[in-house]
């Protein structure tokens, strides 16, 4: 006989099998599932079927940047001002010259952020 | 609407049909409320987990294939919620053994307390819960849900020999919790899986 076959014929299994299945059932599921669940899948189709609302505010959200861009670069003509107002306003950094150590002071600060930034996260 | 197969259901239910959702759920509920009764322990838990089930099979209808039959697919997420919540459970539990052992030192237990620990049952399902989890879900598929090795290797995605190592651990520890006579016959190992 191989070791496993031994499980369809233990004496024991119908009586675990019966004292189990009596546990289980002795325990009946709520009567009010079935509404619950729908409710809950009705509320979930409703949110998902509300979401293209929220992709057209995000494009309208978007478009209201871009437009906040374009009137930023007219209204302010002393520097490449689209440039400025893509990058968030920083403006151009000189490369760090390695024979000087010289970084721009106002290119240096987002630098160094940056790095301490780096640090905390590893 | 009862009367569809769980293939027309199914189908019906990947176009968002509420209606099938139900009746899917008045055809199959109870199979996977046992289930995770089994697995959990706790009725309370059971009709929660029971819930999120069928809202997954509402949520991610579109990745069930019609074709195949649908009860393997309500085993798998029914273990697999219920194991989540055990996991979750023990993370807290923990924490709030410790508090509750440092509120009531020396408190005599409730009426309902009492009541609870003479409930007809508690026994065997605290004997099932005393089973490590990976045993248990194998156990109640196989006792309470019927189900062959085979069937039971596929929903949970291991080999049959895992199945009847698990089996046959889980059957010592419950004959032993039970009090049934353990009928073992000398020379058979299994190795625990």
């Amino acid at each position: 006989m191989r070791p496993h076959s031994r499980w369809s014929s233990d004496a024991a299994d119908p009586l675990i099998r019966r004292t189990l299945r009596s546990w289980v059932s002795s325990v009946g599921p709520p009567s009010a599932g079935k509404k619950r669940l729908l409710a809950a899948a009705w509320l979930a189709s409703a949110n998902r079927s509300s979401k293209p609302k929220a992709t057209r505010s995000t494009s309208a959200d978007l478009a209201e940047t871009l437009l906040g861009v374009v009137a930023t670069a007219f209204a302010d003509p002393v520097e490449n001002s689209v440039q400025r107002a893509l990058a968030g306003g920083v403006a151009h950094r000189e490369p760090y010259n390695f024979l000087t150590g010289h970084v721009r002071r106002d290119g240096w600060h987002p630098f160094s952020f940056g790095i301490g930034l780096l640090s905390v996260i590893r | 609407m009862a009367q569809n197969s769980d293939r027309e259901l199914v189908v019906l239910l990947q176009q968002g049909d509420l209606e099938a959702l139900g009746a899917l759920y008045d055809k199959h509920h109870r199979l996977v409320f046992r289930t995770i009764l089994g697995i959990a322990k706790d009725a309370e838990t059971a009709a929660d987990v029971t819930q999120d089930v069928f809202l997954r099979l509402y949520r991610f209808a579109d990745r069930v294939d019609p074709s195949r039959p649908l009860q393997p697919w309500l085993y798998r997420v029914a273990v697999n919620q219920a194991n989540s919540w055990l996991r979750r459970r023990s993370r807290w539990l923990r924490v709030l053994q410790e508090m509750a052992g440092w509120l009531s030192t020396g408190a005599k237990p409730t009426p309902e307390a009492q009541a609870e620990r003479e409930d007809e049952w508690r026994w065997v399902g605290e004997a099932v819960a005393g089973l490590p989890a990976t045993q248990r879900a194998v156990v109640v598929l196989y006792y309470v849900n019927d189900l062959s090795v085979r069937e039971i290797a596929e929903i949970l995605g291991i080999p049959q020999g895992t199945v009847k190592s698990r089996l046959h651990y889980g059957r010592l520890s419950l004959k032993k919790e039970l009090g049934l006579p353990d009928e073992r016959p000398v020379g058979v190992q299994y190795e625990a899986t």
